[in-house]
C-alpha cells in the first residue's frame, strides 16, 4: 500500500525531527516492509512559464514555425516550433537553455535550419507528465506570471512510502491504520477524528440484509449534488497513492477507503430501479454486469447487493454498471456494509476479481467503521459538490464485539525467553488499542480493539508487545543439550546426497532441469504409465507435464550445450520421477546419466564413442559407490521402450530392478536436437529407493596364504548363448575352489561360422588351505567345460 | 710387475678394451692370476712377502675396472634415458570431471551446519495434498496468505478424486517445504529438532523467479524452545554456513502457521550493510522466515502450547547459494550451462 506522508500527518502527528529513515525504521520494526519510499511528481529547474505572443511561419520549413515567447525578461525569446497547436495567446512551460528534461535531455540555443531557437515549447509528455504529445502543452491557468518557474504551479510533490502489508493486517490497509501504528511505537500522536453530525432528512432508501455474510449494511442518500472533479489537493495525494482520480464522488469513496481502510460504493440514484437495498445471497446462475466492463455468472454463496429490483452489486467486491456514476450525477445513494473475510475470498477467487474492496475484506475490515466512515465520506461529497445528506440508516445484526483473551504476563518469559515487566506489556498493549482488566496479578483479561480482526491466543499478544519493543531486544540463546533425537538421519536424503557425489565421482557434471516437461515429450518417455498434469501449467509449453523420467531434461541439456559449442560428455541429475498406476501416485526416486560423443580431439587419439557398455559401466560404478552389491547383479534385457531395443540391459539384484541402461532409442535421438555428428547416446537411469532394501553382505576378512590359480577357457558358441549364460553355468557348478569367473574376451567374425560367437572366459581357483596341484585343478576347470558343452552347446575352442 | 700402462688406460677405455684389459691381467689365464698361481712354487717368507704385493696389485686393477665399469654403465642409462625424453607440454589425456551442482553443494552445507546443531533429516514428497500444503499449517481454503504462493495443481488423477473431490484432497506441486513440519508433528513425539530440504514449486516465471526453487525447513519443538533460543540458533546456523560471523536482524512479518512470525535479513555481503545495487541500498539481504509454531500447527501432533513450544523456519536455497558463491542470476541453476556447471559446481570430494 501506498502511503502519503501529508496525508499520514492528517491522522499523526509526527514528532518534530522525525526522519524519513526513522520512520522507515519504525515500520520495519512493526513488521511492515518498506519496499521504498519516493517522491511523486518531478521539479523541472530552468523550465519556466512563457506566453506565446506570436508565430510566424518558418521561412525555410513548411511545418515549423517561429514563436515569440514572453519569459519575463527583457526581451522576449525566439523559439522554433513544430507543434500544431502553437499560437498566440497560449501559456505555456518553456524550457530555457540548461534545462535538462526527463530522459536527460539538455536544451541547448540551436540553429534549426538557420533560425535561431533560444529554448523549447514542451509537451506534456516531454515533461514526463503524461502521453499527451501531439502538441505543445496549453497550461489552463493563464494568470501564471511569465518566467516563475513552472514547479510554482504544479502541485508540491509528495513523499510516498511503499509498504508492503502481511495478509493478516487488514487493518493497516489505510493511512489511519499505519498511524495509528507509529504512534504506538512513539513517533507521534494520535489526532482526534472529526466528530461528524448526522444529516437530518429522511433518507428515502431502506436497508436490510438476509446473509450472515454482511452483517451490517448502511447507507445514506446526498441530494441535488454536482458532480465535478474533487479538490487539487485531493486529486493530487490520490495520484500520489497510486489511484487515478475521477470524479468527486469516486474520488470521495476512494479517499476514504484510503483514509480510514474502509470500502463504500456509491450509486446513482437515478439508475435505481427499486429502494430497498438487501444485502442477500446468490442462488447461483444470475447474470451481474461489473463496473469493469465484464458480465458475471454469479455463484451460490457469492453476496449481491439489491435495489429490491436489480442486482447492483457482487457486495464488497465490485459495483454494477447499470448504477455507476458518472459525471452527470445530481443525487446518490452512499454504500457501507460489513462482510464475512472467508465469503469474500471464497467469491473473488471464483470470479478471478482482484478489487481494492476485496483485498482489504479479506483481509478483515474493522467492523465498527462503517457507519463513520459513511458519514466521513458523505462529509467530502457535500463539501466538494454541495448537495444534502440525509440522515443514516443502518439494517442487521451487526459483528459480535471482540471476545477478550486470558492473558498472564509470565508467559511472555516462557514464550519469548525474555523477561518484561507486566506493567511494560500492560502499557505496550494499551498503546495498541487493548483494553485490558486485571483479574489477578497473573491473570489478564485483554480485549483487542475491534479493527484487530486476527487476534485470538496469547501468542498473538506476545507478538504484539514483541514488535513494539523490537525483536532485535531479543538476546540470542542457544537451546541446552545440541544433539539428534532421530534414531538415524533419513535414509532417503543420505541417499539422495550420496548419489549425486557418485555421479560426480563417476564424472557426471550434476544438472538440474525442471520437473515438469512438455506432454509429447513425457509421452515418448512414459513407457505405458499413466502421467501426471498439472492443472493450470504457465504458458511455456513445454512444462505441463510431471516428468516420468530425467531422461529428457539431460537430452535437452545436451543438446543446449551443444548448441553452445560448449558440449559435455557426460551430465546426470538425481531427483523425482512421477507416474500414476492404477490410480495411484508414484513418485520415485531416480538418478540418470547421459554420454555423448562431444567430437574433442586428442593428439593420442579420438575420444572412445559412448555406447552401451559405457552406459553400463557407469550405472554399475555409481551403483557400487551407493553401496548396492553389485557383485550379484544380473544383467537382463527388459528395458522401457524409450531404450534402443536391441541395446539395451537392466541391472536387478535380487528380486530389484536397479538399472535400466543402453542407447537411447534411434527415433528418440532423431527427434532430439543433438546434432547428428554427435552420434549416438548412450543414457542410463537408476532406481534409488530399492537401495533402501538392500544392503551389502558384512563378510569376514580371509585372504589365503596360498597363490590363486587362474585358468584360461575359450568356447565357440551360438550366437544366442549370452556372455552371462556362459558365466553363470560354470558358477552353477558350485565348486569351493572356484572363486571367479570372468570374460576377457569375445570373437564374432570371418574366422568362425556366421552364427556363433566366441568367448574366452578365465577362472580363478584358490585354497584357503594348501597350494592348489593339478590334481585338484583339473576336475574342476572339467566340470566347468562340461557345463557349457552340455548345457549352452559350446565347444571348447583350440 | 708393471700395472701403470693398463691403470693409465682404464679411465678412458670403452667397454670392450675394458673387458680386455680384465681378461689380460685377471681372466682365468691372465698374467697377475699366473703370478698368483706360481706363488705356491716360492718358500714361505718369499711367498708371504711376493702374495702381499700381487695382492695390492690385483686389488688396484680390480677397482679401477669395477669404477670405470660403473661410469660407462651411468652413460649408457644417462643415454638412453635422454633417447626416451618425451615432450611434456603436450596436452594430459582427458578426464572425466564431475561435479555436483551448486545447488546440491548449498543443500549439504545447509545440512552440515545444522546438522551441528542437532537437527536431523526429515523427508517430504513434492506432490502434496492441498491439506499437508495448507490447511494442517493453519491455511484454510479462503486465506489470504495463499495468494502469496501462486500454486500448480495437478489435474485429478484418479477415479476417487474427480468422484469425491474436495479441497483438502486435492494434489498439487508443494510450495515450501514447511509440509515436513505436518508430516513430522504426525509422526514423532517431541523434544526434537528436524530439518527438510528440498524442491518446491511456485507458478511464477519471470527474471527473479523460477517455476521451481529449494527450500530449507526447520522446526525445533522441546518443552522449554524460546524466542530467544530461535535467535540464537538461526545466528549460528548462518555463521556456520557462511562460515563468518554476519550481522543479522530480526523484523516482525506474518506467517499463518507461526505466531510471532519474523523475518530475518543479514548484513548485505558485499557492501557490508553501507547499501548497494545488490541490497537494493539497504544495506540488508532477506534471508529466511521463522517464527514459534502456531498452537493450531502444534495442534496436528496432538501437542497442546502449554506442555511444549518451538519454533520453525524457512529458507530458499538458491537465495543462500547465490549469496556464498557469488552467483548473481537465479535462472543460471536450471540452464545445465556446462561451463556454469563446471566453474559452481563442487568435486564429488570436497570440504564440507
Amino acid at each position: 500500500m501506498k502511503i502519503v506522508l501529508s496525508w499520514l500527518e492528517n491522522y499523526l502527528t509526527l514528532t518534530p525531527g522525525t526522519s524519513q529513515a526513522a520512520l522507515q525504521q519504525a515500520l520495519i520494526q512493526l513488521g511492515h516492509e518498506v519496499d521504498s519510499i519516493t517522491t511523486s511528481g518531478q521539479t523541472y529547474p530552468n523550465v519556466v512559464i512563457g506566453k506565446v505572443l506570436s508565430r510566424e511561419q518558418h521561412p525555410n520549413a513548411d511545418k515549423l514555425g517561429v514563436c515569440m515567447v514572453e519569459v519575463g525578461e527583457a526581451q522576449p525569446r525566439q523559439i522554433v516550433c513544430g507543434a500544431p497547436n502553437a499560437r498566440a495567446g497560449l501559456t505555456v512551460a518553456v524550457a530555457l537553455p540548461g534545462a535538462v528534461l526527463p530522459g536527460n535531455f539538455e536544451i541547448k540555443t540551436s540553429k534549426i535550419r538557420d533560425v535561431e531557437s533560444q529554448g523549447m515549447l514542451c509537451s506534456q509528455r516531454e515533461l514526463a507528465m503524461g502521453d499527451e504529445h501531439n502538441g505543445i502543452w496549453e497550461i489552463d491557468d493563464t494568470s501564471a506570471t511569465p518566467g516563475t518557474l513552472l514547479d510554482s504551479i504544479l502541485p508540491a510533490p509528495q513523499t510516498v512510502l511503499d509498504v508492503a502489508l502481511t495478509p493478516n493486517r487488514g487493518d493497516c490497509f489505510s493511512h489511519l491504520g499505519l498511524a495509528r501504528e507509529l504512534a504506538a511505537l512513539g513517533l507521534g500522536t494520535l489526532k482526534p477524528l472529526p466528530v461528524l453530525v448526522p444529516g437530518s432528512a429522511a433518507c428515502t432508501y431502506q436497508a436490510a440484509t438476509s446473509t450472515p455474510f454482511c452483517p451490517s449494511i448502511n447507507l445514506l442518500e446526498i441530494t441535488n449534488i454536482r458532480n465535478t472533479q474533487s479538490p487539487a489537493p485531493i486529486r493530487a495525494q490520490l495520484l500520489a497513492a497510486g489511484l487515478r482520480p475521477k470524479n468527486a464522488l469516486i474520488d470521495a469513496t476512494n479517499y476514504t477507503m484510503l483514509a480510514l481502510g474502509q470500502p463504500l460504493h456509491a450509486y446513482d440514484a437515478a439508475k435505481l430501479n427499486g429502494t430497498t437495498f438487501t444485502a442477500a445471497t446468490a442462488a447461483g446462475g444470475e447474470s451481474f454486469a461489473g463496473l469493469n466492463d465484464t458480465t458475471l455468472t454469479l455463484a451460490e454463496g457469492d453476496t449481491i447487493i439489491t435495489d429490491g429490483a436489480t442486482i447492483v452489486g457482487l457486495g464488497g467486491i465490485l459495483g454494477g454498471q447499470g448504477s455507476a456514476v458518472s459525471d452527470t450525477t445530481t443525487d446518490v445513494v452512499l454504500e457501507a456494509a460489513t462482510f464475512n473475510s472467508v465469503a469474500i475470498a471464497l467469491s473473488g477467487q471464483r470470479h478471478q476479481l482482484h478489487t481494492d474492496a476485496r483485498q482489504r475484506f479479506e483481509r478483515g475490515v474493522d467492523p465498527a467503521l462503517a457507519p463513520y466512515a459513511l458519514q466521513y465520506c458523505a462529509q467530502l461529497i457535500a463539501e466538494w459538490t454541495g448537495g444534502t445528506i440525509s440522515a443514516p440508516v443502518q439494517e442487521g445484526p451487526g459483528v459480535p464485539a471482540p471476545q477478550a483473551i486470558g492473558y498472564n504476563p509470565s508467559f511472555f518469559n516462557r514464550y519469548i525467553g525474555m523477561n518484561v515487566a507486566p506493567d511494560r506489556q500492560i502499557e505496550i498493549l494499551e498503546s495498541l488499542g487493548f483494553k485490558i482488566e486485571q483479574i489477578a496479578a497473573d491473570e489478564l483479561k485483554v480485549t483487542p480493539p475491534t479493527y484487530r480482526t486476527y487476534m485470538a491466543t496469547p501468542e498473538d499478544l506476545t507478538e504484539e508487545i514483541l514488535r513494539v519493543l523490537g525483536y532485535e531486544t531479543v538476546e540470542p540463546q542457544l537451546p541446552p543439550g545440541i544433539g539428534g533425537q532421530f534414531a538415524v538421519n533419513g535414509a532417503p536424503v543420505t541417499l539422495d546426497r550420496l548419489a549425486r557425489r557418485a555421479c560426480a565421482a563417476a564424472g557426471f557434471l550434476e544438472s538440474m532441469t525442471y520437473s515438469f516437461i512438455g506432454h509429447t515429450t513425457a509421452e515418448s518417455f512414459a513407457n505405458g504409465r499413466q502421467l501426471l498434469t498439472l492443472a493450470n501449467p504457465l504458458a511455456q509449453t513445454d512444462m505441463t507435464t510431471m516428468r516420468p523420467s530425467l531422461l529428457p531434461g539431460l537430452v535437452q541439456a545436451a543438446a543446449d550445450n551443444f548448441a553452445k559449442s560448449d558440449p559435455t560428455p557426460r551430465l546426470a541429475e538425481v531427483g523425482k520421477v512421477f507416474s500414476v498406476h492404477k490410480d495411484t501416485l508414484t513418485e520415485s526416486l531416480m538418478a540418470a546419466g547421459l554420454l555423448v560423443g562431444t567430437g574433442a580431439r586428442h593428439w593420442k587419439g579420438n575420444e572412445p564413442k559412448p555406447d552401451a557398455y559405457a552406459a553400463k559401466a557407469a550405472a554399475l560404478h555409481i551403483l557400487s559407490t551407493l553401496g548396492a552389491p553389485t557383485e550379484s547383479a544380473t544383467i537382463g534385457t527388459e528395458v522401457p521402450s524409450h531404450y534402443h531395443p536391441g541395446r539395451s540391459g537392466s541391472i536387478a539384484v535380487g528380486p530389484f530392478t536397479l538399472a535400466t541402461f543402453g542407447e537411447l532409442h534411434p527415433a528418440l535421438r532423431k527427434a532430439s536436437n543433438l546434432p547428428a555428428a554427435a552420434g549416438p547416446v548412450a543414457v542410463f537411469e537408476l532406481h534409488l529407493e530399492p537401495l533402501l532394501k538392500l544392503q551389502s553382505k558384512q563378510r569376514p576378512w580371509a585372504a589365503s596364504p596360498y597363490p590363486p590359480v587362474m585358468r584360461d577357457l575359450a568356447f565357440i558358441l551360438p550366437k544366442t548363448v549370452t556372455a552371462q549364460a556362459v558365466t553363470g553355468a560354470i558358477q552353477a557348478t558350485k565348486q569351493p575352489l572356484l572363486k571367479a569367473v570372468e570374460v576377457f574376451d569375445h570373437y564374432e567374425g570371418d574366422r568362425i561360422e556366421a552364427d556363433k560367437h566366441s568367448l574366452a572366459v578365465a577362472l580363478t581357483l584358490q585354497s584357503a588351505e594348501k597350494t592348489l596341484t593339478e590334481a585338484d585343478i583339473t576336475p574342476i576347470i572339467q566340470s566347468a567345460v562340461e557345463a557349457v558343452q552340455t548345457q549352452l552347446g559350446g565347444t571348447l575352442r583350440a | 710387475m708393471d700395472i701403470q700402462p693398463a691403470l693409465t688406460q682404464i679411465p678412458t677405455a670403452s667397454a670392450e678394451a675394458l673387458e680386455a684389459l680384465r681378461i689380460h691381467y685377471l681372466g682365468q689365464n691372465g698374467s697377475l692370476t699366473a703370478e698368483m698361481k706360481a706363488l705356491g712354487k716360492l718358500d714361505p717368507e718369499a711367498r708371504k712377502a711376493r702374495g702381499a704385493e700381487l695382492n695390492v696389485l690385483k686389488t688396484q686393477l680390480a677397482e679401477a675396472i669395477a669404477a670405470r665399469k660403473a661410469q660407462l654403465e651411468s652413460e649408457a642409462l644417462n643415454a638412453q634415458l635422454a633417447q626416451e625424453a618425451i615432450d611434456v607440454t603436450l596436452p594430459a589425456d582427458p578426464t572425466y570431471g564431475g561435479r555436483i551442482h551448486p545447488i546440491t553443494a548449498a543443500m549439504e552445507d545447509i545440512a552440515a551446519a545444522l546438522r551441528t546443531l542437532g537437527f536431523s533429516h526429515a523427508y517430504g514428497p513434492e506432490v502434496e495434498t492441498d491439506d499437508y500444503n495448507f490447511t494442517k499449517l493453519n491455511l484454510p481454503a479462503h486465506h489470504p496468505a495463499r495468494q502469496d504462493q501462486d500454486t500448480f495443481y495437478l489435474n485429478p488423477f484418479a477415479v476417487a478424486d474427480t468422484k469425491h473431490k474436495t479441497q483438502n484432497t486435492k494434489h498439487l506441486l508443494r510450495t515450501q517445504t514447511s509440509n515436513v513440519q505436518i508430516r513430522t508433528l504426525e509422526a514423532v513425539k517431541p523434544p526434537f529438532r528436524v530439518m527438510g530440504i528440498g524442491r518446491v514449486y511456485r507458478r511464477d516465471y519471470d527474471l527473479t523467479h523460477t517455476p521451481q526453487f529449494h527450500q530449507v525447513e526447520g522446526m525445533m519443538v522441546e518443552s522449554g524452545t524460546t524466542f530467544a533460543h530461535m535467535r540464537g540458533v538461526l545466528d549460528e546456523y548462518l555463521r556456520i554456513f557462511f562460515g563468518k560471523p554476519l550481522k543479522t536482524r530480526m523484523r516482525p512479518h506474518y506467517f499463518p502457521f507461526t505466531e510471532p512470525s519474523a523475518e530475518m535479513d543479514v548484513e548485505c555481503h558485499l557492501c557490508r550493510g553501507a547499501g548497494c545495487r545488490v541490497c537494493k541500498h539497504t544495506g540488508w539481504l532477506e534471508i529466511l522466515g521463522c517464527g514459534m509454531v502456531h498452537r493450531n500447527v502444534l495442534a496436528v501432533g496432538g501437542l497442546n502450547v502449554d506442555d511444549v513450544q518451538g519454533f520453525a523456519f524457512g529458507a530458499g536455497v538458491e537465495r543462500l547459494a547465490m549469496l556464498k558463491y557469488g552467483i548473481s542470476d537465479l535462472r543460471l541453476f536450471y540452464e545445465s550451462h556446462a561451463a556454469f556447471l563446471r566453474q559452481f559446481g563442487k568435486a564429488a570430494v570436497s570440504a564440507a
